[in-house]
């Protein structure tokens, strides 16, 4: 039993070089490149998968920076136009305080004039009245233009101290 | 006294009996030049030839066990033929199943004791090696088979491959007299070289010694204890044992089958490491 025949031995070199030769081309070349190919591909996506996240992680930073900044500029609009508006405001304001006082005071000078002619014609008929009716109750005649100098005087001396 | 003659009888027909079965395990077990098939025996081709130069017969006969051994060729053969014709980029059923096996050839036998380029480059020899093994180890479970790596002559062919494996990739790694040198440690006292080198040049032909002996002796082992658990109820002429042995015998069947891969992987491991050993010495 623990017999070395020489001729199994050459069978089995025989066969299994043969199962050698003929399963390198069958198995071991398809099996292996099929595999060292898949090898390749899965490191491949994952590197790709690394990279997309990567750039995807970039790409979200990028953005909320854009944000933070559109947010900003939003602030600082809103900041210029508050401050604008009540510029604005208090311009308008102004100016319409200017235009009613300068109303007020074209108001006050038309009052004013209005006034004075209405005192005139007042002191006119006045006087009139006061040459008609001293006229009359004296009985004298006067001098027309003697008579009103006399009165105007008068009047003017009454005028004096109420001023 | 009824029982002690009858188990007299009994036990003298064992005696007789044992002796025939003893002749037949061993007559099952050994290589012939017929194939039993349910009684049919098929005679295989005897070739004798004579070795031209040295004028040495050879029997160059197709035994049981070569024919074996080609049933296990073809099979793998057809196989992986038949799994990998078609290229794809991932393989599923049966060839899924080869596929991994072959990875894990190649990524806890080869890569571990040989290096990323040098296992890559072993993969095919040590995958057929597991491969053939295997299949020669579970065809011998399968009944009007025979196993062919219980014969110590196949076992013996195939270490020698390892063998020469080793000292060839050992030479082509290291230089023919760098392989040398490296086989004894450096920086030893030079007497010790003395002992040392004889037993480094021992051991270059142990290791495929205890390698052919073991698979041999592992394979032979199982079927004798299965034949001779069966042959105790014919031994024993009592049927009241056929429960013990049948059930016994499926045993260590399904335990032959895992002896039948871990020997596979054994033989093959070793080979990478002793190749490994070979090209990469411990400095």
């Amino acid at each position: 039993m623990l017999k070395l025949e020489p001729g199994m031995i050459i069978w089995t070199w025989v066969t299994f070089f043969f199962l050698l030769y003929v399963l390198k081309k069958v198995a071991w070349k398809p099996l292996l490149s099929a595999v060292e190919e898949r090898e390749k591909r899965i490191a491949e996506s994952l590197k790709r998968a690394e990279d997309a996240r990567e750039e995807a992680e970039k790409y979200l930073a990028e953005q909320q920076e854009k944000l933070a900044k559109a947010q900003e500029e939003v602030q600082k609009m809103l900041r210029e136009g508050k401050e604008l508006a009540e510029k604005m405001k208090e311009e308008v304001l102004a100016q319409a305080r200017e235009e009613a006082n300068k109303l007020i005071e074209r108001a006050r000078a038309d009052i004013t004039r209005e006034r004075q002619q209405a005192l005139m014609a007042i002191k006119g008929e006045i006087a009139d009245m006061v040459i008609k009716a001293t006229s009359k109750l004296i009985q004298t005649t006067l001098d027309e233009k003697k008579h009103r100098e006399l009165i105007d005087q008068y009047i003017q001396s009454l005028e004096q101290p109420r001023n | 006294m009824y029982w002690v003659e009858e188990a007299a009888k009994h036990a003298e027909k064992a005696e007789e009996q044992g002796e025939s079965i003893g002749h037949y395990i061993m007559h099952h077990i050994q290589d012939s030049h017929e194939w039993n098939l349910f009684g049919y025996h098929i005679h295989l081709p005897e070739i004798k030839v004579t070795v031209p130069v040295l004028n040495v017969p050879l029997d160059l006969s197709i035994t049981l066990h070569t024919l074996m051994m080609w049933f296990a060729a073809l099979f793998l053969i057809l196989a992986f033929w038949l799994s990998f014709r078609k290229r794809k980029l991932v393989y599923g059923g049966f060839a899924g199943m080869l596929e991994s096996i072959t990875l894990f050839v190649r990524d806890e036998i080869a890569i571990p004791n040989l290096g990323e380029r040098a296992g890559k480059q072993l993969t095919p020899f040590l995958a057929t090696m597991f491969f053939f093994i295997l299949t020669a180890n579970l065809m011998g479970l399968i009944p009007l088979f025979a196993t062919a790596t219980g014969n110590i002559s196949v076992t013996a062919a195939l270490a020698t491959v390892t063998f020469f494996a080793t000292q060839i990739y050992g030479m082509k790694q290291n230089g023919i007299i760098g392989y040398w040198k490296n086989l004894a440690p450096h920086g030893l006292p030079a007497p010790l070289y003395l002992i040392i080198v004889p037993i480094e040049i021992l051991g270059l032909f142990t290791k495929p010694f205890a390698l052919a002996m073991r698979l041999f002796a592992n394979m032979m082992a199982g079927h004798t204890v299965i034949l001779a658990l069966l042959g105790l109820i014919i031994a024993l002429g009592m049927l009241a044992v056929a429960p013990f042995s049948v059930g016994m015998a499926l045993f260590i069947s399904l335990l032959e089958i895992l002896v039948a891969f871990i020997q596979a992987y054994i033989f093959t491991m070793l080979s990478s490491l002793f190749i490994g050993m070979a090209m990469f010495p411990e400095h």
